[in-house]
């Protein structure tokens, strides 16, 4: 039965496969059950029949003993003549083999066994005969013999019945018991995948999800996910102040920063400065623009994540951004011999988002892409899709970024060893993301053999997940 | 020009009041809402600088209760948020330009003369003439000394636009937003090398280059 179970598809449900094996496990039993139930039912009867025919071979022997063989012929003709349907079998023969009384002509049994069937009798009357066979005991009076029969009939009927009962108790378990297991199977599994797919909304972003409570749960579930739901609590405070933390510092240092450019500025806009330390003050200020641009990245972030203003997404002409994007960039790619490409295919491009945002993402990524690359690289934006479930691509031909890091780019301020030293500070793939996120889109980051192929896919709308409060 | 200037924050208040002034531009000053609405009401100013975040009074309430009064003078919001939607807000209370702190003064000042421009060009004024450029908004045509020179749509809209402000500062970023329409600080260069393609056409074949740059704030057409 296990071995039958293991080679269903593996993509059956827990719940399917355990039904099945409880279900086969209950086959078993019952079968085995039922059988034995039959079979000591068979011998019972076989035995009460038996001890019917011990009895009467006891008085027939007791007439015998004390009336004579003449006797015994007329107890017997009673008998039969009693007899309906020749239930009952008698024969009594003398030492010759003569046929004294009895309601059978000829008998062939050489006297082994309990049973003859039918071929081995004749009766005298032939009316109906419901026996197939007669359970039988052969008694020696004196020289002469007989022979008492009871019909088999009776228990064939009653183990009939039986058969019948027992074989349609065994259907009902076995419907009952699978359609129980399957029902009750069903509710948990729809339980526990309803919870899946919260924990799977939860760990792709959503973190203020919580798994509802249900009352039609059993009482371990409650408990699981209640559980759950405390520790998503502790996992949320965990990750905001997270974010919190780059934003405090983001706010606070940008004042004091804010100052030092003023003085900075002050300083430069005396007019008897000589050329160098002008030359140097104007470095500073760049320095703290730098520095500013940082801030001013992270505190974006921070604020697009935590800030979901999706209820003033509008329609944006996603065809119109690129277009924008690839005017203004490609002379910047011109200047370094870089070629950028704008393919956009048929079909309208529109998604519902914020119009600003998505811009600056889009422009994120092929400042990437052209800061990245090396001088003559080709660099290509798309638009793919069909209907509002667009993707946006931008994939170059330049040294990409190694499979182990992938993952790693989105995480503020990681720069791959190699571009260390390059313009750009590393917060721009953070903006990809949280601005993604935002839009509910999927980024993916793939080797462009060779080079580096990043891409946003927004999801169609309407199916954002039904469950999702924010 | 005379400027009012809305801000609480001291340092801030006295950074664009020296400024401004050192640059021979006449600038009272409001610490609060009330006084701010007081004065804007009360005096004629050329512009209005003013913080959205005030004691006891939103800068943008401040703005909708000015215009409300039916001042017409134009007004840039300065603010510490740069959110999402923060520009987009302060323009629908009526302000005309938002900037973000910390600005560089220089972009303030360019700002501030962008909104303080005289009135758009009349309407028969079709062509923009900035010494022997001649920029044809109908025919959509450039001549230089008398050569026609080709651009392209957006090279046309960049010109242009210096061409409107002649003799002014634009920074980058507001030609970005003027331009492209981007509301965000580049990693490249996009403006830079506009203008340098800019250049290559309008400039270097003739003996006086009229774009300009203003080291550490931007750029300017003048003859």
């Amino acid at each position: 039965m296990a071995e039958a179970a293991r080679i269903l598809p593996s993509r059956w449900s827990t719940a399917a496969r355990l039904s099945l094996r409880f279900t086969a496990l209950y086959a078993l039993v019952t079968t085995v059950a039922f059988a034995m139930a039959y079979a000591f039912t068979d011998y019972e009867i076989t035995a009460t029949l038996q001890e019917q025919l011990e009895l009467e071979e006891r008085i027939l022997r007791a007439v015998y003993a004390e009336s004579g063989l003449d006797a015994v012929a007329s107890e017997i003709e009673k008998l039969y003549t009693l007899n309906v349907e020749n239930q009952r079998l008698f024969y009594l023969t003398d030492a010759a083999g003569e046929v004294i009384s009895g309601n059978i002509s000829h008998l062939t049994w050489d006297g082994s066994g309990f049973y003859v069937d039918l071929s081995q009798i004749r009766f005298r009357e032939s009316p109906e005969i419901e026996a197939s066979g007669y359970f039988v005991r052969a008694v020696s009076l004196g020289p002469n013999r007989l022979v008492l029969g009871i019909s088999a009939s009776l228990e064939a009927e009653i183990l009939e019945s039986l058969a019948a009962a027992l074989v349609a108790g065994f259907v009902a378990i076995m419907l009952v018991g699978t359609g129980a297991g399957v029902f009750v199977g069903r509710r948990a599994e729809r339980q526990l995948s309803a919870i899946s797919a919260v924990l799977g909304s939860v760990s792709a972003g959503n973190i203020a999800l919580r798994l509802p409570s249900d009352r039609s749960q059993s009482s371990d579930l409650r408990h699981l996910s209640a559980e759950i739901n405390s520790t998503l609590d502790n996992l949320q405070k965990l990750i905001e102040s997270q974010r919190q933390i780059s934003t405090d510092i983001a706010h606070d240092l940008k004042t004091p920063l804010q100052r030092l450019r003023q003085r900075l500025e002050r300083l430069g806009q005396s007019s008897d400065l000589p050329p160098e330390t002008r030359t140097e003050i104007d470095a500073s200020i760049d320095v703290v623009d730098e520095l500013m641009g940082i801030f001013h990245a992270l505190l974006r972030i921070s604020q697009i994540e935590t800030n979901n203003r999706r209820e003033r997404f509008a329609p944006v002409d996603l065809r119109g951004v690129l277009s924008r994007i690839e005017d203004a960039y490609g002379a910047v790619a011109e200047e370094r011999e870089q070629t950028l490409i704008a393919r956009t295919g048929p079909g309208p491009r529109v998604i519902l988002g914020d119009e600003e945002l998505l811009t600056q993402m889009m422009v994120n990524a092929v400042e990437n892409a052209l800061r990245h690359c090396p001088d003559g690289a080709t660099i290509e934006m798309s638009l793919e899709g069909k209907g509002d479930a667009v993707t946006f691509s931008v994939a170059d031909n330049g040294p990409g970024i190694p499979e182990a890091e992938r993952k790693l780019v989105f995480d503020r301020f990681y720069r791959i060893e190699k571009s260390r030293t390059s313009p750009g500070n590393g917060l721009g793939l953070s903006l990809i993301k949280a601005i993604a996120d935002l839009h509910r889109a999927r980024i993916e980051l793939s080797s462009n053999d060779p080079g580096l192929r990043l891409s946003v896919s927004f999801p169609p709308a309407g199916t954002t997940s039904a469950t999702a409060p924010i | 020009m005379r400027v009012l200037v809305v801000e609480d924050d001291e340092e801030t208040a006295e950074y664009i009041r020296s400024s401004l002034s050192a640059a021979g531009h006449v600038v009272d000053h409001s610490s609060n809402g009330k006084d701010g609405f007081l004065n804007a009401l009360d005096n004629d100013y050329d512009v209005m600088v003013i913080d959205r975040m005030l004691p006891a009074l939103d800068g943008l309430t401040l703005v909708k209760s000015i215009r409300g009064a039916d001042v017409a003078t134009p007004v840039l919001i300065l603010s510490a948020m740069g959110g999402i939607n923060d520009r987009v807000d302060g323009l629908e209370a009526g302000a005309d330009d938002y900037l973000i702190k910390p600005f560089s003064f220089l972009e303030l000042s360019a700002r501030l003369a962008a909104l303080t421009r005289r009135p758009p060009l009349k309407a028969e004024e079709t062509v923009l003439r900035v010494a022997d450029l001649e920029l044809d908004l109908i025919r959509r045509t450039v001549i230089r000394a008398g050569q026609p020179i080709d651009l392209q749509p957006r090279e046309f809209s960049l010109l242009e636009h210096l061409m409107r402000n002649a003799d002014r500062v634009l920074t980058r970023t507001m030609l970005l937003e003027a331009v492209w329409d981007f509301h965000f600080d580049p990693k490249t260069n996009v403006v830079e090398s506009h203008i340098s393609r800019l250049r290559n056409k309008i400039d270097r074949a003739f003996p006086k280059a009229l774009i300009h740059t203003v080291r550490g704030a931007g750029y300017s057409l003048h003859g």
